[in-house]
């Protein structure tokens, strides 16, 4: 009796690990659709897709033409600083 | 620095592309299982092809700065480091409007989207590199861009050896006579466009070594 209880209890934890490692039954598989699970961005029209691409792009490509030219004029500004310095100096 | 005729005559070009590509567009049929949305694909695809080409750029001009030590290649690797960001984020942005109307969903941690991702992040790091690394930071950064580059083959391939809902490199090749001449026109304008705007921002690049050469030059005479 001893023995059986040792090899039930030796099975008992051999056998947990893979049992805890069942997927749950609801985990996998085809779930009917309620109605919570309807995404309301479905209704999103395409137009207003195909706008936000093609408006994105477009700002994205205004906003960093105007970034370089603030960088390139901020370096100007500077080089012409520093020349102004160097022919204070210089007299 | 005389501006030379070539980036008139590019930026010129990309005008007219960027007025006549829409255009094209709008009056190409429709995709008969998309609809509407599938002319996203006219901008996505362009932004892909200079995402990669400037990724290639960079790891080119970096390529040369670490094994040659070319400051011009540099210039060049730092000025197509910020295109592929650009650009990347258009198609990082543009995908995923796409994907809601035709896979129902914004994001798949598919495998084409996931390594764009992860190509797109590089080259964040790379400009962070530059910009926050301190000294030595340019060869770290180019270093990084070498990888970045390095996950351009990986991505092109990856909706051919893996199961993927992206839709496949064969689309361009098998792309109806109707579509075809939308497409090519927004190609060769984003291609035209990604030029003019290395062009700028090299100009930003180089104005800006000749204002450190010109900071060592004042240091030494107002030092003295």
């Amino acid at each position: 009796m001893k023995r059986l209880l040792a090899l039930l209890a030796i099975l008992f934890f051999l056998g947990a690990p893979a049992f805890a490692a069942q997927p749950k039954p609801d985990a996998e598989g085809f779930v009917p659709v309620s109605g919570a699970m309807m995404q309301p961005g479905e209704t999103i029209p395409a137009n207003r897709l195909v706008a936000a691409a093609y408006g994105f792009i477009f700002a994205a490509l205004a906003v960093y033409v105007a970034s370089v030219v603030a960088r390139s004029r901020r370096v100007e500004a500077e080089m012409r600083e520093l020349q102004r310095k160097l022919e204070a100096k210089n007299g | 620095m005389k501006p030379r005729l070539w980036f008139f005559a590019a930026v010129l070009l990309s005008a007219i592309g960027l007025i006549v590509a829409p255009q094209l567009i709008v009056a190409a049929p429709r995709e008969a299982t998309m609809g509407l949305v599938q002319k996203i694909f006219y901008y996505h695809v362009p932004s892909a092809w200079v995402c990669v080409l400037a990724a290639f750029v960079c790891a080119g001009g970096s390529a040369a700065y670490l094994f040659t030590g070319s400051e011009a290649g540099d210039r060049v690797a730092a000025a197509a480091g910020e295109l592929t960001v650009l650009f990347g984020l258009c198609v990082l942005v543009t995908g995923p409007l796409w994907a809601r109307k035709a896979w129902g969903t914004w994001w798949q941690w598919d495998v084409r989207l996931t390594t764009t991702l992860l190509m797109w992040m590089i080259f964040v790091a790379y400009l962070f590199a530059r910009k926050y690394g301190g000294p030595g930071a340019k060869k770290l950064a180019a270093g990084l861009a070498l990888f970045g580059a390095a996950d351009v083959p990986l991505i092109y391939l990856s909706v051919s050896i893996w199961r993927t809902i992206h839709p496949k490199t064969t689309v361009v090749k098998t792309l109806d006579p109707a579509m075809q001449g939308p497409f090519w026109t927004a190609f060769a304008t984003f291609t035209v466009l990604f030029f003019v705007l290395l062009e700028l921002r090299l100009s930003l690049e180089r104005a800006r070594s000749r204002l450190d050469a010109l900071h060592l030059a004042a240091e030494d005479q107002l030092d003295e």
